[in-house]
């Protein structure tokens, strides 16, 4: 039996490890500042495999939960109590080992990443924090606890963007990565709040998640919009999706941990995690499904014309993600016959999870190529390395073919069920043209998805060799700022092998490792139902039975969208590769239009930042110049006054003599006849 | 306890006279008297806290190491207690005020550098008369006691800041006094009528907090036995058979009804009269927090102010006027409170709150950014203070220890910037994590408790204080909405502020007098390294704190529930309420024979 105080001990190990290399790196671990990391992955997830080893026995176990002590609480007669209460299910099981696989793997590819850099410490101490505060995320049984652990990856992620703090671009994208997921945060403490009040005080998930059933409908809508606005900031919904793009400023190897497998994930978990209320709340379900919808279809339209490798990969990671939110919002709980909660729960989790393995993969080649190119990311100045890199060619490959959802690989089985679960829900009886749309966003993003993925692998790996400048100014670690210079011969560089090689092995060591599992997991779990029974049972969510052989053909329409994708990013970007040239020129403002991101990031900046600051200002200025004079004149008055009164005395007894005389004559007017005149 | 106590307010003030007398024009030997004064009275705050943490100290609810005689008695041998006293004492709200005091007193003037203008042996004897004061005011069991030191503290600001500030010295110096004292003098009113109304008149005044809180908390109780006399002999009436028995029924109906309306007469009376007490009390109290439409003093005072006043100023000092509300209003003016606090008090929090953080937003000078940043964040506190529950209390009261210690961790960030660089324009600075890297290492963890991250020690305060306004329901709701939006202003400046400065492209101002700054020195490290753990500490593991405030702040919270209770329910048939209702707008409450009104002629 597993002990339920291990749970705890999940995230305390990283947050230990992080601690000891905070403390300890620069002075004495240095170069070797990743050993507490790895080991307390390891550790950690070695405990979480057999957390869940206890979950899938036949005992009828399906959450083991450890309650500790207090964190903080009052009592009274809305007493607050948060206490250090973990919890794991078959949904946190998913991904609490998911996690710590991924960590592990990343943290060894870092070592090779970040070697020689003057920050080595810090990098692994804000990891090993990161993993704490992710597990402590998902693991959590307390709505303040969960919040804490959403807190912390998000500052976290913020550090490590600007981790190489004196780029100017890192600073910006750091900044706009915290404000942006702020107010997402601030969205999911009201939602907190909400339930807190309306669920008799309590913050403990499970007890939530039974009180809030008997809400009024209002109310339910509002707490789970509420949730689902966290959510939008940190999963990088439209409109708050435009910090992620940005966050490629960080490591590579953070941008593949935090920035596409974990971290952004954490909304979908929490949406998943809420899923039994939300459902119960229509409207709020179609909202849900469509802001994933249109983030899914706008990311992919952005990603079709951006020339920046980690960009494109992000605006993928984006466009995901919402097919993530598509599936939730799928989850309707009103179809006549069967509930898709469960159902939509699922597709959303499983999709979570093999989209955690390739996008990993995707965004460590990448990292490896930048590694090996000088740290040059434009895919106008690479090409034909397949030559060069033929490890991380692969590598790339396979996390393609997964991400685009060709048949025999992962992305197709999560990617199917959500369409299935779109298209079983526009068999209810209302709103069964929204959920044709949404599903018809599915099937286009699909294809979208699958030209812009190969777009950038045929750029970078297909045609004639290219290779930048950089790969000869910078030897590993010099992340500087690029000069961008075109005149070199690419034949004298490959010639030379020292300078343009494959990573060193600590980096294509765990590339080879992740391959086999971004191909492979969805097949492994998805045709056998081993992930679907085992998500299914999570308590909360009542059992599911349906058949949807009807929904067969969005299978075969993904498929011929995959491939047709491909095909065209063949045609266009190995076959004729002035075709690409003439598409630009012919599409023209359409063309700009996704290459600047449909404007967005201004637009919003202009909305928001803009008029903030003016108001700042404003408020700043009158503060100083116009209030406090203001009051400032009150304080003039008495001194006004004594000015207007002086001459009074001036000294002449005449004047006393008959002022004496006056005032002596109105008091006896007021004596005689006061009564009358004021009657 | 006993000794202590009145040490922690004796020791300054001596040291303060020592320095006077024996170290004038002689910077070194007044800079040894005051450090060692001040650090004396450190480790007595540190003795206290671990005293009181390892259960020695008085019981939960009560006053620990009370000392008390009576300096002008006005009960005669009848009670010789009632009267104005000497009356100090500690308990779990005072607990954490004496810390902060003894904390950052010390700090501030250990990290004044030896060449600091600062060392002057007046401004050193200013400085720990001030703190003298200040500790007296935080354990002042007393109104007049405390309105004494309250009021006494505006002298030493007033010289400090007008004989060692920045170049608009005169100007901050006049209005942080002009203000101060023109709140003060409504609050001497209140506090008089307070006592007079509490205390009773012809009894003689009484100025004892702990006596006037039962007062108060009694108040209710005639009141109380008054409506369930007029509810049973309804229910008599509604029995009873016979003419004769229902004759006597009747009489015996309206007799009660009768009393209940004269009582509830009194009562609208003693109900305008806590409106206006409530008022005049939070005159003074408002001006020295600051909240919003009488904070001008403090933009320029925290600017001009010299440093390591500043410091003290924003973290110990500020704390002065919310601990009033949370000592002397809420639990004297109980009926008044629940009326009067979350629409006025908790409106003008949120309007400081928002107003404050864009205010913060829209300067870049270090010193305006973090005096409006203070603004925002007391709004915070006050905000937990009048959700009036308990959680709401208790998160108030830890959130003013939290402000303290982050913020004042903040200004003796900006001390030891100023020690080195001439100006703190945030502009001038870019880039110092490269050089200053102990430096960047402390502003970012400051900032981030500044921010609310969970684990540091502003979040459990925050969260708590929003938890209990929101609970409060109706406008409590919107105002903890509006609240929360002052997160997401308060991320924007302060991460504004650590960004330009400690980000970016390497920048460095010319230093003061050429000399090359240097990154944290080992006393800076000391002193930012216990902050630093402090935070960590209230962050990670905030039960015992938490559970030593609520002994205290449950009571207050009770009272005000009754309060509450009392004016929500209202069992009264509805033509009595009514009527009542048309003479002073009260809804319930109590008759006490000495409600001021009934009781002009009973004075001796």
């Amino acid at each position: 039996m597993f002990d339920p105080f291990g749970l705890a001990l999940i995230p305390l190990f990283p947050a230990l490890a992080g601690a000891i290399i905070l403390l300890f790196g620069p002075r004495i671990l240095k170069g070797q500042s990743h050993w507490p990391l790895i080991a307390a992955c390891v550790v950690s997830f070695v405990l979480s495999l057999f957390a869940i080893q206890s979950l899938q026995g036949d005992l009828g176990i399906r959450e083991i939960s450890y309650q500790g002590g207090h964190w903080f609480s009052t009592s009274g007669p809305n007493p607050v109590s948060v206490g250090w209460q973990f919890r794991m299910d078959p949904i946190s099981g998913m991904m609490v080992p998911m996690v710590l696989f991924l960590s592990t793997i990343i943290a060894t590819f870092s070592v090779g990443y970040m070697k020689d850099d003057p920050g080595y410490s810090r990098y692994f101490g804000i990891f090993a924090l990161f993993v704490a505060a992710m597990t402590l995320l998902v693991l959590a049984d307390n709505v303040l606890l969960l919040y804490a652990g959403w807190e912390g990856v998000g500052v976290c992620s913020f550090l490590l963007i600007g981790f190489w703090f004196q780029k100017p671009t890192a600073l910006k994208a750091a900044r706009k990565a915290f404000m942006v997921t702020r107010i997402g945060d601030v969205g999911l403490l009201l939602g907190i709040l909400m339930l807190w009040v309306g669920c008799g005080y309590s913050l403990h998930i499970p007890t939530l998640l039974v009180k809030a059933q008997a809400l009024s409908p209002e109310y339910l809508y509002m707490a789970g919009f509420l949730l689902f606005v966290g959510a939008m900031g940190k999963s990088a919904q439209f409109p708050l999706h435009i910090w992620l793009p940005d966050a490629m400023e960080g490591p590579t190897p953070v941008s593949a941990l935090i920035h596409a497998a974990t971290m952004v994930t954490a909304g979908v978990y929490l949406v998943a995690r809420f899923l039994p209320f939300i459902s119960l709340s229509p409207d709020l379900l179609i909202f849900i499904g469509f802001i994933g919808g249109i983030t899914a279809l706008l990311a992919a339209l952005i990603a079709l014309t951006q020339n920046d490798l980690k960009r494109i990969l992000a605006y993928s990671t984006i466009s995901q993600l919402g097919y993530m939110f598509m599936a939730l919002g799928s989850g309707r709980s009103d179809l006549s016959g069967t509930s898709l909660v469960t159902f939509a729960m699922v597709a959303a989790m499983f999709h979570l999870f093999t989209h955690a393995f390739f996008k990993a993969l995707l965004f460590l080649s990448a990292g490896s190529v930048m590694h090996s190119m000088g740290h040059v990311v434009d895919l106008r100045r690479l090409g034909g390395l397949r030559r060069v890199l033929p490890l991380t060619h692969i590598a790339f490959l396979s996390g393609s073919l997964a991400l685009v959802g060709l048949l025999p690989f992962s992305g197709f089985w999560s990617k199917d069920e959500i369409l299935v679960a779109l298209d079983a829900a526009s068999h209810g009886p209302n709103r069964t043209i929204s959920y044709i749309v949404l599903t018809w966003i599915g099937l286009i993003t699909a294809g979208l998805t699958a030209f812009y993925t190969f777009r950038a692998y045929f750029l970078v790996f297909w045609g004639e060799v290219k290779i930048p400048i950089e790969v000869l100014a910078h030897g590993n670690g010099d992340h500087g700022h690029s000069h961008p210079q075109d005149s070199y011969d690419p034949l004298a560089v490959l010639s030379d092998k020292t300078v343009a090689h494959e990573s060193p092995w600590i980096m294509t060591l765990p590339l080879l490792v992740l391959i086999p599992f971004a191909l492979g997991v969805g097949g492994l779990f998805g045709p056998s139902h081993t992930m679907f029974d085992f998500l299914a049972a999570t308590p909360g969510y009542s059992a599911f039975h349906g058949d949807f052989s009807t929904s067969h053909w969005v299978a075969f329409a993904s498929q011929v969208f995959g491939l047709g994708g491909i095909g065209l990013a063949f045609l266009m970007y190995v076959l004729h590769p002035r075709l690409a040239a003439v598409t630009k020129k012919v599409s023209g403002s359409v063309y700009n239009l996704s290459l600047n991101r449909f404007y967005l990031d201004e637009l919003l900046t202009i909305l928001f930042v803009r008029s903030l600051q003016i108001l700042s200002w404003l408020i700043q200025a009158l503060d100083r110049e116009l209030w406090d004079k203001l009051v400032d004149s009150v304080a003039r008055i008495p001194a006004w006054l004594g000015d207007k009164f002086r001459p009074v005395q001036n000294g002449l007894v005449q004047f006393y003599a008959l002022a004496m005389a006056l005032g002596l004559t109105i008091f006896l007017v007021f004596l005689a006849f006061g009564d009358r005149l004021f009657r | 306890m006993k000794e202590a106590l009145l040490a922690l307010i004796a020791i300054p003030l001596f040291g303060a006279l020592l320095t006077v007398f024996t170290a004038r024009h002689c910077r070194n030997r007044a800079r040894t008297i005051a450090l060692t004064a001040t650090i004396m009275t450190l480790a007595i705050s540190v003795w206290l806290v671990a005293v009181d943490f390892c259960g020695w100290g008085g019981q939960p609810g009560s006053y620990a190491g009370e000392t008390r005689f009576l300096i002008l008695g006005t009960g005669g041998p009848v009670d010789p207690l009632r009267g104005i006293s000497f009356h100090i004492g500690l308990d779990g709200i005072s607990l954490g005020m004496i810390f902060l005091t003894g904390f950052l007193f010390p700090a501030a003037l250990f990290l004044t550098g030896k060449a600091s203008p600062l060392n002057d042996w007046g401004f050193l004897a200013w400085f720990q008369a001030l703190q003298g004061l200040t500790f007296g005011a935080f354990l002042s069991l007393d109104l007049v006691l405390f309105y004494l030191f309250f009021e006494l503290t505006l002298i030493p600001l007033y010289f400090m800041v007008g004989g060692w500030g920045g170049g608009l010295r005169i100007e901050a110096a006049t209005k942080l006094f002009l203000y101060g004292l023109t709140g003060s003098l409504f609050t001497l009113g209140g506090i008089v009528g307070v006592s007079l109304a509490l205390g009773g008149m012809d009894k003689g005044c009484d100025f004892s907090i702990p006596r006037l809180v039962l007062v108060a908390q009694d108040r209710g109780k005639p009141m109380e036995a008054s409506m369930e006399r007029v509810a049973k002999a309804k229910s008599e009436m509604e029995k009873t058979m016979s003419d004769r028995e229902k004759d006597a029924a009747r009489a015996r109906f309206d007799e009660a009804e009768h009393d209940l309306f004269q009582k509830r007469k009194v009562e609208a009376q003693w109900f305008n009269w806590q409106t206006t007490l409530f008022l005049m009390l939070m005159a003074g109290l408002a001006v020295k927090i600051p909240i919003i439409p009488v904070h001008f003093w403090q933009p320029l005072a925290y600017r001009e102010a010299p440093i390591a006043l500043t410091v003290v100023l924003s973290a110990a000092l500020a704390k002065l006027g919310l601990f009033g509300v949370v000592r002397i209003v809420l639990p004297l003016l109980p009926d008044a409170s629940v009326r009067l606090a979350t629409p006025v008090l908790g409106t003008l929090a949120t309007i400081g709150i928002l107003y404050g953080g864009l205010a913060a937003l829209g300067t870049s000078n270090l010193r305006s950014m973090l005096a409006f940043s203070s603004i925002s964040h007391l709004g915070f506190c006050l905000l937990g203070l009048v959700s009036l529950n308990e959680t709401g209390l208790t998160g108030g009261v830890l959130q003013m220890i939290n402000h303290g210690i982050t913020t004042g961790g903040l200004w003796l960030l900006a001390l030891i910037l100023l020690e080195r660089f001439p100006s703190l324009e945030i502009h001038t600075f870019s880039g110092m994590g490269k050089r200053f890297k102990a430096m960047g290492v402390v502003a970012v963890l400051l900032v981030l408790s500044s921010v609310g991250l969970p684990g540091l020690n502003n979040f459990v305060g925050e969260a708590l204080s929003l938890l209990g306004m929101f609970a409060q329901g109706g406008e409590g709701r919107q105002l903890a909405v509006l609240a929360t939006l002052g997160l997401i202003l308060g991320a924007w400046y302060m991460l504004n502020f650590l960004l330009r400065t400690f980000y970016g492209d390497e920048r460095i101002p010319a230093t003061v007098q050429g000399r090359i700054p240097t990154d944290l020195t080992g006393c800076e490290k000391m002193v930012f390294t216990s902050i630093l753990a402090l935070c960590f500490l209230l962050g990670l593991y905030p039960q015992p704190a938490l559970k030593r405030i609520s002994a205290d702040t449950h009571l207050v919270a009770r009272e005000l529930g009754e309060a509450r209770r009392r004016q929500m329910g209202n069992p009264i048939p509805e033509n009595i309420g009514s009527m009542v209702l048309t003479h002073g707008s009260p809804k319930s409450g109590t008759n006490q024979p000495s409600a001021p009104q009934t009781q002009k002629g009973g004075a001796r």
